[in-house]
């Protein structure tokens, strides 16, 4: 098939499989669509990423219509490795959702499930294919609509899902029509929704009070959307009470899409000169260190596994919001490596506590002692994932957090370096505090032992060998990576 | 003065501000939504005050002869001069959409003969017809979609919530939750 007909494909297959499972009623068959639709779309997303960085970006015109006037979906490098992220995930996450949701979701709803499933990941994936600023809000509400109603899903197991649905919902609105207003000044501005049109022209109004106070809506609304201190207040709820699958698939993936986005806007769109004239670094560096401690000191404080997850996601997404802001490419390639590990890691803890929760009924850290010996495999995953998140060596964790300290000591930050690195010591206490009665606590004896189903086990070790990949294989996925951080920063390939 | 020529803009603020207010102050969580539901009303107005033209009418494709007929009927410009100026728009073929050729309307200005400044003003302006842009409807068209699929999915939970919980108010939810929390979940 065409090269040029894959954007539209990436985001067209999950959403006829989403109308499909909303149709398909009881049984696996909906389960089943989900499979095959997010295969096919990760294999799609891969010969995509192929192409881009053979020949360049890829552009499709929705409708014939050229651009500038009509919708474009337009793949560049950064666009491609994104892509691949968020349909790796959601092709990890649905086979390990089948028993998952079969435990967590009232049968009868399940069909409905797997279509607000498919539903999500066609917004994020069309969120990150798009070239039209008014399109990305809208796929940006797409996916954000259906992840408040896959949240709300989890009240079969906690009640409390609803209310962290409903909280979830009211933020996550604010911050979309945030992002709304801003691309209406943008628009105002520049007459253009097209970005890439949007990028010239704003290049030629040097200073426009319109342009500057687009951009400061747009960054606040994607701050809201990305969960960045102190407006992370949805985050641990959604997570915590969520279907395990949904804390999986949106840990791994929703605010990864609000980074690239934020990415997109402030590289791309704005250019460093002008977004870095205001003081957008300041406050989105000052932001992001206050996420790193607070997310990593709270998550120290935790009793239940998924909120000490989503804790320490929100001090995750304060590395990657830090990279970014430095404004040279080693922040940029440090940003976008994390943005990957984090995908895969977080993605693989939320599976491995949802083993545990499968297993034992219950997911907090009393209810995982003594499970080093009757779990080993998810135990295994459990640490080789902690251990991502401090950075050791060997996992990807550790060449992303170079590149972030690297780029703060270029950027003559010394001191967002060391918190980097306190951040660090501060991830390795709380990958402890589930790590020890992992190994060292009690093992209940009279409970049979029993490892997760291979339809648990399976996706979580994928997505660690994944990540244990970035670690090893430093140059190459710092190759491809740079060279996206370099395009977008306009500094040359090292 | 130009500040209350913008009336609309102060509106749309307004209505953000109120909308907002209500989503962080009220308890009720039905107000909450009343509230989320004004601040992206306000939004729907900025947008249609983007593309507001000063002067402009309906984007309706509307050929030139009958709008030019129109105002010159208004003008009370005679019959035969009339129908001499439109002869004159007619030979030099249809324009781009939206405006007639510079060569077709001085062919027109002149056989009209004799007018006032204003008058001519106005001849010109029903031929160059300028319009409201269309485009920030469409994008409104949209936005308010999603507002209100946003708005069934936060009363559906809503309404979860209630049978729940039995209650829709904030502060009562957050003291059940504490205990809900206290309790260890089954």
């Amino acid at each position: 098939m065409s090269a040029g007909q894959l954007p539209a494909l990436v985001v067209v297959i999950p959403l006829l499989a989403g109308v499909g499972a909303a149709v398909s009623g009881r049984g696996n068959r909906a389960w089943l669509l989900a499979v095959a639709a997010t295969w096919a779309t990760f294999s799609i997303a891969l010969q995509l990423a192929v192409v881009v960085h053979a020949q360049g970006p890829v552009s499709y015109a929705m409708g014939g219509w050229p651009d500038p006037t009509g919708i474009e979906l337009r793949v560049d490098r950064l666009s491609a490795l994104v892509l691949c992220v968020v349909s790796g995930i959601a092709a990890a996450v649905t086979p390990f959702a089948r028993l998952s949701v079969a435990r967590e979701v009232p049968e009868d709803r399940q069909h409905f499930f797997y279509a607000a499933f498919l539903l999500c990941v066609t917004g994020l994936l069309g969120i990150t294919a798009t070239g039209d600023a008014f399109n990305l809000y809208v796929l940006l509400e797409i996916s954000s609509l259906t992840a408040y109603a896959l949240v709300a899903m989890g009240k079969g197991r906690d009640r409390r899902a609803l209310t962290a649905a409903f909280q979830y919902l009211v933020m996550g609105s604010v911050g979309a029509s945030f992002l709304l207003v801003g691309i209406g000044y943008l628009f105002l501005a520049t007459g253009t929704l097209n970005m890439a049109d949007m990028a010239e022209r704003i290049a030629e109004l040097h200073d426009s009070r319109t342009v500057r106070t687009g951009f400061a809506f747009v960054l606040v609304g994607l701050s809201l959307k990305m969960a960045l201190f102190p407006v992370h207040q949805w985050l641990p709820n959604a997570y915590t009470y969520a279907p395990t699958a949904v804390s999986a698939l949106l840990a791994a993936t929703a605010t990864k899409v609000a980074i690239y986005v934020a990415i997109r806007f402030t590289y791309t769109i704005f250019g460093p000169e002008l977004s870095f004239e205001l003081p957008t670094d300041t406050i989105l560096i000052g932001s992001s260190l206050l996420a790193i401690l607070f997310g990593s000191l709270l998550a120290i404080r935790q009793t239940e596994l998924k909120r000490l997850l989503a804790y320490s996601s929100v001090a995750q997404i304060g590395y990657l919001v830090l990279g970014f802001s430095l404004g040279n490419a080693d922040g940029v390639t440090g940003s976008l490596l994390h943005l990957v590990n984090h995908a895969l890691v977080k993605g693989a803890l939320f599976m491995a506590a949802g083993a545990v929760l499968y297993r034992t009924g219950g997911a907090r850290l009393a209810d995982l002692s003594g499970l080093g010996r009757r779990m080993p495999l998810t135990a295994a995953a459990l640490t080789i994932g902690g251990l991502g998140l401090v950075g050791v060596p060997l996992t990807g964790g550790f060449v992303s957090k170079w590149f972030l300290v690297a780029g703060a000591l270029k950027a003559g930050l010394w001191p967002v370096a060391v918190v980097v690195l306190l951040g660090s010591l501060l991830a390795v206490i709380y990958v402890l505090r589930f790590l020890q009665p992992l190994y060292f606590g009690p093992a209940d004896f009279d409970r049979e032992p029993s490892e997760a189903p291979p339809s648990f086990v399976i996706p979580t070790l994928v997505l660690l060998a994944g990540s244990l990949l970035l670690g090893v294989s430093g140059p190459i996925a710092r190759g491809i990576v740079r060279s996206a951080a370099a395009a977008l920063t306009g500094e040359g390939a090292p | 003065m130009q500040v209350l020529d913008l009336y609309n803009y102060w509106v749309y603020v307004a209505l953000m501000m109120v909308g907002l207010y209500a989503v962080v102050a009220k308890t009720n969580l039905v107000k909450k939504v009343i509230g989320l539901s004004l601040f992206q009303t306000g939004i729907f107005i900025f947008y249609i005050s983007l593309g507001v033209v000063d002067g402009g009418t309906a984007p309706i494709d509307w050929p030139a002869p009958a709008r030019f007929r129109q105002v010159a009927a208004e003008l009370d410009v005679p019959a035969e001069r009339r129908e001499a100026a439109l002869e004159a728009l007619a030979g030099a073929g249809h324009g781009d959409h939206g405006a007639e050729p510079a060569a077709a309307v001085a062919a027109a200005r002149e056989a009209l003969g004799e007018l006032s400044d204003e008058d001519a003003a106005r001849l010109e302006a029903a031929l160059e017809r300028p319009y409201t842009n269309p485009l920030p409807h469409v994008l409104i068209l949209t936005a308010i979609v999603v507002s209100v699929s946003t708005m069934a999915v936060a009363l559906a939970i809503v309404v979860g919530v209630k049978r729940s919980f039995g209650t829709i108010e904030a502060d009562e939810l957050a003291r059940i939750e504490l205990a809900d929390r206290r309790a260890p979940s089954p």
